[in-house]
């Protein structure tokens, strides 16, 4: 049981009382100083800023967000061939991906533990929580749900989050903003093919009535074959040379719908992939059909916000989420037969928020509200068909959270922002989460941010409670302690020459009690538990630019270098610097309007589980895009990793591969009309 | 073989070459106080600025190379006035300096150098200003002219009407102290372009979403006047999604703004105006009174559209609009 804590998890009521006390000193030093601010030049209304929503819990600017928010348009999604989730956060400066042929995986600034989940970034659709209640994922593959067609952007919140939004926004917070009726009117389908006997089909319908009430739907149908042959040299054996034939196929199907009613705003969706897995993962036999998973979402959403006054505004919701996860893994009895084990997990919740915005003149912006969720059946399962289960594990929880935000500007060149948010899970962590931005702006085209936050992780409930006397055996650690993070950061945004624009962050982060699976012996069984591990930290920084260029083109590149450690080693999957340039251009092709998207992805050498290293990743996309003569029908065409080169990402603990091949050259292509 | 450039050749025109370097160096030094006298006669011209880059540093930057080929080759001084920094000191460099005009960039440098104590002797020529009368900067008996930002009602106004021909009421939101009179002297433009101009005052930002919610009930489209106590960041996100979802096409006031749903704004060309407030010091420099040089406003303006905002509106723009726009998103 070596490692194991047992001590209860509360904060000190001291180091509560701390937070408070100079959360109340910024605050009531900013009220006082705020009472009569300078006006702002009026020909600054006359200069850019971008709408942002995420990092506030409100509408507000880019450039009064507490955080660095960066935002990936339907532009950048149409232009760029994203084909998912994943993809598109990809384009995001300090991230990375990386995919083990089931789930994709997002990295941020230098972490992406194994097994994971994407549980350490928070997803939001219109503001609402993605992340299910069994593993805390977000899901960010063909498993998210969302047709990318029906995004209008994402934006991108790096840094802690868990002041406003609680458990889970460690190192960033992911808001998926949706059409609706309105902003994607008519009716748009599409159709697309490509490698490995791709079929997608695809629509957007968006009607608003005269009326007034206007909704959204989009839906699709997604199959994928995968490659033919995947080869993996660790099990080349006489068997089976090393080579997966036809195990690598995929579907999914998504519905999603928005309707919006005056103050009243409905969000719904469902969602089931299928997942062929063919890498021989958790010990199943190589080679042989039948190893896949299953992932599905519902949810659904009522929200209501109206004016109470004209400067109070009141926003409920109710909201309902489910997940199903449904793994089939084929093993080998002793006598060389085949059999299937049965990996399930299930939950329903329901929860609700209230949240007030209160504005003072223009000077402050006080944000309080609360959050209180039910999860009354999470259950989990592992069996063998004909044999009692390993795991059938089946518990209710809740958790609650209570919020405040004031955001004051003393000064046109001056505002700070501070809140923090109280949150309790499992009627046993109580977690404060703090955070205080400084806002400069000494010149006109000069933002200085300087931000300090502090989030958590709550342990999910896969990893305190999915425990069985299986082979190998898995513990359970009802006591695992939340993982949480303090991070410092300056970002510094600038306006160039033109409209060209750059961004530089410099940032510290500070990891505590961070949750990885470990191998122990227990009782003399060894298996597999999921323990509070030692701390780590991360220096990093992140540098982009902007470059507007003639004729509609566009050039963003950025640089990304990050030394994360822990007990003085590199951590695994984590690059030491990203690389990316993304170039929007026309194309001159005589009488054809062909715009194009380019985009190169470096990602350094990236230690493995087992002490090796995968080499530097070099990608190449390029996708055109064709508005035809004939009114409204587009072609595009997409080609992914053109120069054909071979990498690698580490696989995780559930691989016996150390490193996991990704696709070569591959391509989509698609046909979109709009009616 | 014959070479032009040997010894001997060189020996013979040194005696001449010498010769004329003499006369050369005593030309020179009988200029000497000519050029010490046109020395101290160079003009001065000082640039109180706010801000370094962006917008104001692209008119500056043109403002400068305009005035550095004038033929009276002016001294141009630069001032900071930063935000929370020391103004008066600036100010009294600035009274130092002994420029023949100072030149303000923006309204917050305009006030500054009109607010000055004790009052700056020279001329003020102004540059990117909005809205120089309705904020008083003339009402003040200074020499005072400059380079406005104002793109006229009449010109703002047609281009609504050139995209929006069926359009004929439109709404405005103001707060009545910072543009009740850039309203009210645009209501008549209105009338005159066939267009009922539909105002609605706000007596504080945080209520214009409100105030917008009742006015676009009344109008067929949406006109911008540069308010601050209208458009705040808290408020222009609202109002702009407010418009978008009500199906009033607005005419925003940024390239910004349309980018984030407005159909269109009329974009200014900053280094223009920077070139039109270096003619202007020019003739002041020339000897004509800042008082008898009027005021400009942008020659050139271009009209940014969002084809996507168009479409969703049911807007068709005219093809005569937009092959001169410059769009935005599509």
């Amino acid at each position: 049981m070596a490692g194991v804590k047992l001590e209860p998890t509360k904060r000190p009521v001291a180091a509560v009382s701390w937070y408070v006390l100079a959360l109340a000193v910024v605050l009531l030093g900013a009220s006082l100083a705020g009472a009569a601010p300078p006006p702002a030049e009026r020909e600054l209304l006359l200069f850019d800023e971008v709408v942002v929503s995420a990092a506030g819990k409100r509408l507000q600017v880019e450039s009064d967000a507490p955080s660095w928010v960066s935002i990936v348009t339907q532009e950048d999604i149409r232009r760029f061939g994203v084909r998912t989730l994943g993809d598109a956060l990809a384009l995001v400066p300090g991230f990375y991906g990386t995919y083990d042929r089931n789930y994709e995986y997002v990295g941020v600034r230098g972490f992406l533990r194994p097994g994971d989940y994407n549980n350490r970034i928070l997803l939001l659709v219109n503001g609402l929580t993605y992340n299910d209640d069994v593993y805390g994922s977000a899901p960010l593959g063909y498993d998210f749900g969302i047709d990318l067609e029906a995004i209008e952007r994402i934006e991108v919140s790096r840094g802690p989050g868990s002041a406003l939004y609680g458990g889970n926004a460690i190192f960033a917070v992911v808001n998926v903003v949706t059409f609706d009726g309105t902003t994607m009117p008519g009716v748009r389908p599409l159709a697309e093919t490509g490698s490995d006997y791709r079929w997608r089909f695809q629509s957007t319908l968006g009607h608003r009535f005269a009326s007034g009430p206007e909704v959204f739907v989009s839906g699709s149908y997604l199959s994928v074959d995968g490659p033919g042959k995947l080869y993996f040299p660790e099990f080349d054996t006489p068997e089976t040379n090393g080579v997966a034939v036809d195990l690598d196929g995929e579907s999914a199907g998504n519905f999603y719908m928005n309707a919006r009613w005056g103050d009243l705003f409905l969000q719904g969706g469902v969602n089931r992939r299928d997942k062929s897995i063919p890498t021989g993962s958790y010990g199943t036999v190589f080679g042989v059909p039948g190893t896949s998973t299953l992932d599905g979402r519902q949810f659904a959403e009522v929200l209501y916000q109206t004016a109470l006054r004209p400067d109070v505004q009141l926003t409920a919701r109710g909201y309902y989420g489910g997940v199903t996860y449904r793994g089939r893994y084929r093993y080998e009895n002793e006598d060389g037969s085949l059999y299937v084990n049965h990996d399930e997990a299930t939950s329903n919740w329901f929860g609700g928020e209230v949240r007030g915005l209160w504005t003072l003149g223009d000077w402050n912006v006080l944000t309080v509200g609360a959050q209180y969720d039910d999860h009354p059946d999470v259950r989990q399962r592992n069996f063998d068909p004909g044999v009692p289960p390993y795991i059938d594990d089946s518990r209710s929880y809740t958790n609650w959270g209570v919020y405040l935000e004031d955001e004051v500007r003393i000064a046109a060149w001056l505002s700070v922002v501070a809140g923090a948010r109280y949150d309790d899970y499992y009627d046993r962590i109580g977690e404060f989460s703090p955070r205080v931005g400084v806002i400069l702006r000494p010149l006109q085209s000069t933002n200085l941010k300087l931000l300090y936050g502090r989030a958590f992780r709550p342990p999910s409930i896969y990893e305190q409670y999915y425990a069985g006397d299986g082979d190998p055996a898995q513990f359970a650690n009802p006591h695992l302690d939340p993982e949480t993070i303090s991070t410092y950061e300056i970002d510094l945004e600038q306006g160039l020459w033109g409209e060209a624009h750059g961004t530089l962050a410099l940032y510290h982060y500070e990891l505590d009690d961070l949750i990885d699976p470990v191998q122990v012996e227990i009782d003399g069984v060894s298996g597999t538990k999921f323990e509070n591990g030692p701390a780590a930290s991360a220096y990093g920084l992140d540098v982009e630019l902007r470059q507007p260029l003639p004729y509609h083109s566009l050039l963003r590149s950025s640089f990304s270098a990050q030394r994360v450690r822990s007990q003085g080693a590199q951590l695994s999957n984590s690059p030491s610097y990203l690389g990316k340039v993304e170039l929007l251009f026309p194309v001159p092709l005589g009488p054809f309007d062909v715009d194009a998207g380019a985009e190169l992805l470096v990602v350094s050498p990236r230690k493995t589980l087992a002490g090796g290293e995968v080499g530097t990743v070099n990608t190449l996309n390029l996708n055109l895009w064709y508005e035809t003569p004939l009114p409204n029908l587009v072609l595009t065409l997409g080609l992914y990793n053109l120069l054909d080169q071979r990498f690698e990402d580490p696989g995780g603990v559930e691989h016996v591969q150390d490193a996991i091949a990704q696709d070569g050259l591959t391509f989509r292509t698609q046909v979109r009309y709009a009616f | 073989m014959h070479s032009e450039v040997g010894a001997s050749g060189r020996d013979r025109k040194g005696p001449r070459r010498r010769a004329k370097l003499g006369r050369a160096l005593l030309a020179a030094l009988a200029l000497l106080p000519c050029l010490a006298e046109a020395a101290d006669t160079q003009p001065r011209v000082a640039v109180l600025r706010t801000s370094r880059i962006g917008p104001f540093a692209d008119a500056i930057g043109a403002l400068e190379t305009a005035l550095r080929a004038d033929r009276r080759q002016p001294e141009i001084l630069t001032f900071d006035l930063e935000a929370g920094g020391d103004v008066a000191s600036a100010m009294e460099s600035v009274r130092r300096s002994a420029p023949a005009v100072v030149v303000s960039v923006g309204s917050l440098a305009t006030s500054l150098a009109l607010e000055a104590a004790p009052p700056l002797d020279a001329p003020i020529v102004f540059s990117m200003v909005l809205y120089p009368a309705e904020s008083g900067f003339l009402s003040g008996g200074r020499a005072i002219t400059g380079a406005s930002l104002d793109v006229p009602p009449r010109e703002q106004l047609s281009t609504l009407q050139r995209l929006l021909p069926e359009a004929h009421s439109v709404g405005v939101l103001y707060s009545p102290r910072e543009t009740g009179a850039v309203v009210a002297a645009a209501k008549p433009v209105a009338e005159r372009l066939g267009l009922q101009l539909v105002s609605e005052a706000v007596d504080e930002p945080s209520k214009a979403p409100v105030v917008l919610d009742s006015l676009m009930k009344r109008v067929d489209a949406l006109w911008t006047v540069a308010d601050g106590g209208v458009f705040t960041p808290q408020t222009t996100p609202a109002l702009l999604l407010a418009a978008l979802r009500s199906r009033k096409p607005m005419l925003g006031l940024s390239p910004g703004q349309v980018r984030s749903g407005a159909l269109a704004a009329l974009v200014v060309d900053y280094e223009d105006v920077g070139r039109q407030t270096a003619e202007i010091v020019g003739s002041i420099l020339g000897g004509r009174r800042a008082a008898d040089v009027p005021i400009t406003h942008p020659r050139h303006v271009t009209l940014a559209l969002n084809l996507r905002t168009a479409e969703l509106l049911g807007v068709k723009i005219p093809p005569d609009v937009l092959s001169e726009a410059h769009v935005l998103v599509q």
